[in-house]
């Protein structure tokens, strides 16, 4: 800790491991009373090195990896990497394909936002919304259980299309669900929006404002916080999303201003949910005949894609931002590299300009603000705040530390 | 009428019956919750189960805690312990010749500040900032309190000592003048306002804030230790639903059975544990459903805004209707 | 329908929860991706489940042509039952898979069933 910073007086650590995380980062705040005037943020306790793994593996193994960077949106990761894998092969999956990846990228949505505002309740002290709100999202785990075959891990998108077909018989169970799960949401928007309690604790907190939104470059639901109508969605039209029509929404579509702040963080994500619900059934109404992928068989796209050389992104708006992936291929059935940016290194980063002012109360619903996802921030790289340094850390450096850390350890005993 | 001896006997038995009780009642209140979000829910006596599995762990002390850390807890179930001596439950109660209603209030109060001491003993982050969140909230709910405690002794007609008795013998909700049962649900507001803040659930559950300060003054405390604490807090839940019970809902069984003798006192028992419960259930666990936790500038400014003023304009009512001689 | 009035009707019916393992476990669906199924018969030893099983699972005997894997391992992803050209390999509909025992019975497939899958 620098000089400057223990100057500053009582510390209170918010992580790495702390009941209002699900994730190990760590949040230190520095507070006068109940006050907070610095916040630091240090990620690096999460690092698994996938990306290295993922360059050990071939083009069809790192899609079931890429599916595992994050325990929520398996999806947000798993298709923009076969979207640049198809890219590099230049080949277009399907119609068929690309309804289906509606489906699938939205049904995920509605989950995950449920599941952020689960965890909203929770960290205001509001579990019945937390047990209220997950009782419905079970809905949709089931809906994903009938596509995928899984609830968590669908294992969907492959190179040039998706695995599974959605049958007649399976579409009218899921417009069923649908409307049970519709129903469910919308009594959750109407108690939501409007419970004194959440009103309380969200207004006002974590305020943003527009130009610093467009400074820090905010990802997803927290750049439509602040008004600002961004989404590869519709940016793109990736998949079938320019056929459907989509378009962003943001706060001000919803609460009537953009407020930047948690509430309307809220109702953005409380809306989208709403959004998506509707474009899963628009998707499922519209899908055209025709075959699901590309390849007839995985084999085949395979053997393809070890002869693409050359390098490609694929992008798309995951529940909590813009996800990009890059890959680097040279005529291998490995890529040569492969890249991850995940909207959370963003969005989390972005929390430590709110921290100062607000109370240490207000704290956890900052935290929580951007849905932090810290198992796909994690990347290689720590940037050390201290020293202002940067630097890649590797085996030989962990190694190092650990032994140092040992030392340290068997010096207090 | 009591010899020392039994009164000292008659004391223990009250305060375990407040303790099982109020473990009895936190359990029910935690199955209640868990059922009204469609869980589960934990056993009906996993309070018990806690408190014994917590008595029989190793006592763990932290490194650079000073000496109050370990008698905090024994100070805080003392004074709990207490307080179950002094509060009626059904029965007359074994110390009620010893003090008044001020008595009770400072108890509990102090048992306030057994936690916060153990708090601020502990030295770790989470403990402090709960520790003086809990100063603020002692301030907070304890002006509301005394007012409607002293407005409730000035409506009652023998105004002379304090005592809970001859508050419970006027109850002002069941009055037959009209403007004294408006001033008794003022009251009756005030003082439900006080108990939440006293057992901290709900929207004043702000000491604890697991998901903000991991606990607060009890983020360091385990085994025995911790036990004590539990044990304060179920007393204290118990004896403050049964002080609310005494105040505004006094009425034995006598109204509606003709019973004599033990019988009726067994009745009056159990019909005082069935109030205290309703109270416990609206006052905990209805409202811990349905509300989350405030931050504590909210908290304060709830109390200090609405709950005080509220209580201030119904005592200064009801001296001026006194003195005009309406009620 | 208000907070009120839902906190109310769940008092008053059952909990979501299944009381598992006391009551049977959630039916799953049709496609669920269970525990791996093997059926060396028809395993005509081509090795493209080896090729793109992710986690590399499955191990290819030699002198028997045929695979062995320990489910221990396996993400259930189910890439290796679409690549199969006989069928040899499916998904069962089991998941009840959690035990103490690593070398538990129900973790090994293929005909030389412990032969180099412990690791
Ligand atoms: S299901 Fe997936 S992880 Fe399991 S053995 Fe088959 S390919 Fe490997
Ligand atoms: S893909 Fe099928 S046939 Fe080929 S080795 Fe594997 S199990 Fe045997």
């Amino acid at each position: 800790m620098s000089e400057e910073y223990r100057e500053l007086g009582v510390s209170i650590p918010i992580g790495p491991f702390h009941p209002a995380l699900k994730e190990p980062i760590g949040f230190r705040i520095w507070v006068e009373g109940e006050k907070i005037v610095k916040a630091d943020i240090r990620f690096g306790h999460n690092y698994r090195g996938i990306e290295l793994i993922g360059a050990r593996r071939n083009w069809i193994q790192i899609l079931y990896l890429a599916e595992r960077i994050c325990g929520i949106c398996s999806w947000s990761h798993q298709f923009p990497l076969a979207q640049a894998i198809e890219s590099l092969m230049d080949v277009r999956p399907p119609d068929r394909a690309n309804y289906i990846r509606v489906v699938v990228g939205e049904l995920e949505r509605i989950h995950s936002h449920m599941l952020w505002l689960g965890v909203l309740g929770h960290e205001i002290g509001f579990d019945t919304l937390l047990h209220l709100t997950w009782g419905v999202r079970e809905k949709v785990m089931d809906a994903l259980e009938l596509i995928s075959g899984n609830r968590v891990n669908y294992a969907m998108a492959t190179i040039g299309g998706v695995r599974r077909d959605i049958t007649e018989a399976k579409r009218d169970i899921l417009l069923r669900k649908l409307d049970d799960l519709l129903k469910g949401v919308e009594t959750l928007r109407d108690i939501v929006l409007t419970h004194k309690l959440v009103l309380l604790r969200t207004e006002g907190v974590g305020r943003y404002d527009r130009e610093l939104a467009l400074r820090l470059c905010l990802q997803g639901p927290m750049a439509r916080m602040c008004g600002i109508r961004k989404d590869v969605r519709q940016d793109e039209g990736v998949a079938a999303y320019g056929d459907l029509g989509f378009r962003a929404i943001v706060a001000r579509d919803v609460v009537g201003k953009d407020g930047c702040d948690a509430y309307s963080a809220t109702a953005v994500r409380v809306a989208e949910t709403i959004q998506s619900i509707n474009l899963v059934r628009d998707a499922l109404m519209e899908m055209p005949p025709g075959p699901i992928s590309a390849f007839p068989k995985p084999i085949v796209a395979l053997t393809r894609a070890s002869k693409a050389e050359g390098e490609a992104i694929g992008r798309y708006e995951a529940p909590r931002g813009e996800v990009i992936h890059y890959v680097r291929a040279a005529k291998s059935d490995k890529p040569k590299r492969w890249k991850v940016r995940a909207p959370s290194l963003i969005n989390v980063y972005s929390t430590k300009w709110v921290f100062p002012g607000h109370q240490i109360a207000d704290a956890v619903v900052i935290a929580a603000q951007p849905d932090p996802c810290i198992a796909c921030t994690e990347r290689a790289l720590i940037v050390d705040l201290d020293r202002g340094e940067r630097r890649v850390v590797d085996h030989a450096y962990l190694t190092e530390l650990s032994r140092r850390k040992s030392k340290e350890v068997m010096g207090d005993v | 009428m009591f010899e020392p001896l039994s009164i000292i006997l008659y004391a223990l038995a009250a305060i375990v019956f407040s303790l099982f009780f109020g473990l009895l009642f936190m359990g029910v209140d935690r199955k209640l919750y868990a059922r009204m979000q469609s869980r589960i829910g934990p056993p009906i006596l996993q309070p018990f189960y806690d408190v014994l599995k917590l008595l029989g762990k190793e006592i763990v002390r932290p490194r650079g805690a000073s000496p109050l850390y370990s008698l905090a807890p024994i100070f805080h179930v003392a004074t709990a312990a207490a307080l179950a001596a002094y509060v009626p439950f059904g029965l007359k109660s074994p110390l009620s010749h010893y003090g008044d209603i001020i008595v009770i209030i400072y108890l509990i109060a102090l048992a306030a500040f057994a936690v916060v001491l153990g708090g601020a003993a502990s030295g770790s982050p989470f403990s402090s900032v709960g520790s003086q969140r809990e100063l603020v909230l002692i301030v907070s709910i304890d002006a509301p309190m005394l007012v409607s405690l002293l407005t409730l002794a000035w409506l009652s007609p023998g105004f002379s000592v304090f005592s809970l008795e001859a508050i419970s013998k006027h109850p002002p909700l069941f009055s037959e003048n009209p403007l004294v049962r408006v001033l008794g649900l003022l009251l009756l507001v005030g003082v439900v306002m006080w108990y939440i803040g006293d057992i901290k659930v709900g929207i004043t559950e702000v000491e604890e804030a697991e998901t903000e300060i991991a606990g607060g003054p009890l983020a360091e405390y385990s085994g025995p230790n911790l036990a004590m604490f539990e044990m304060g807090r179920a007393i204290r839940l118990f004896v403050g639903a049964s002080l609310i019970v005494n105040l505004f809902f006094p009425q034995d069984l006598s109204i509606f059975l003709s019973l004599q003798g033990p019988l009726l006192e067994f009745g009056n028992v159990c019909f005082h544990l069935l109030k205290t419960f309703l109270v416990v259930f609206l006052a905990v666990t209805f409202h811990r459903t349905m509300f989350g936790r405030l931050k504590i500038s909210s908290v304060a400014s709830l109390y200090w805004k609405y709950i005080i003023p509220l209580t201030l304009v119904s005592s200064v009512a009801a001296i001026v209707l006194r003195s005009m001689g309406v009620i | 329908m208000g907070l009120v009035s839902w906190i109310v009707r769940n008092l008053f019916s059952r909990p979501m929860t299944n009381r598992f393992p006391k009551t049977p476990p959630v039916p799953v669906p049709e496609g669920f991706r269970g525990k791996l199924q093997y059926d060396p018969e028809k395993c005509i030893g081509c090795q493209l489940c080896v090729r793109v099983c992710p986690t590399q699972t499955i191990k290819f005997l030699p002198e028997e042509k045929k695979i062995a894997f320990w489910v221990g391992r396996c993400v259930f992803c189910s890439q290796c039952v679409e690549v199969c050209p006989t069928g040899a390999l499916q998904m069962s509909k089991n998941f009840l898979l959690a035990s103490d025992d690593m070398h538990d019975e129900r973790y090994m497939g293929g005909p030389a069933r412990r032969r180099g899958m412990e690791r």
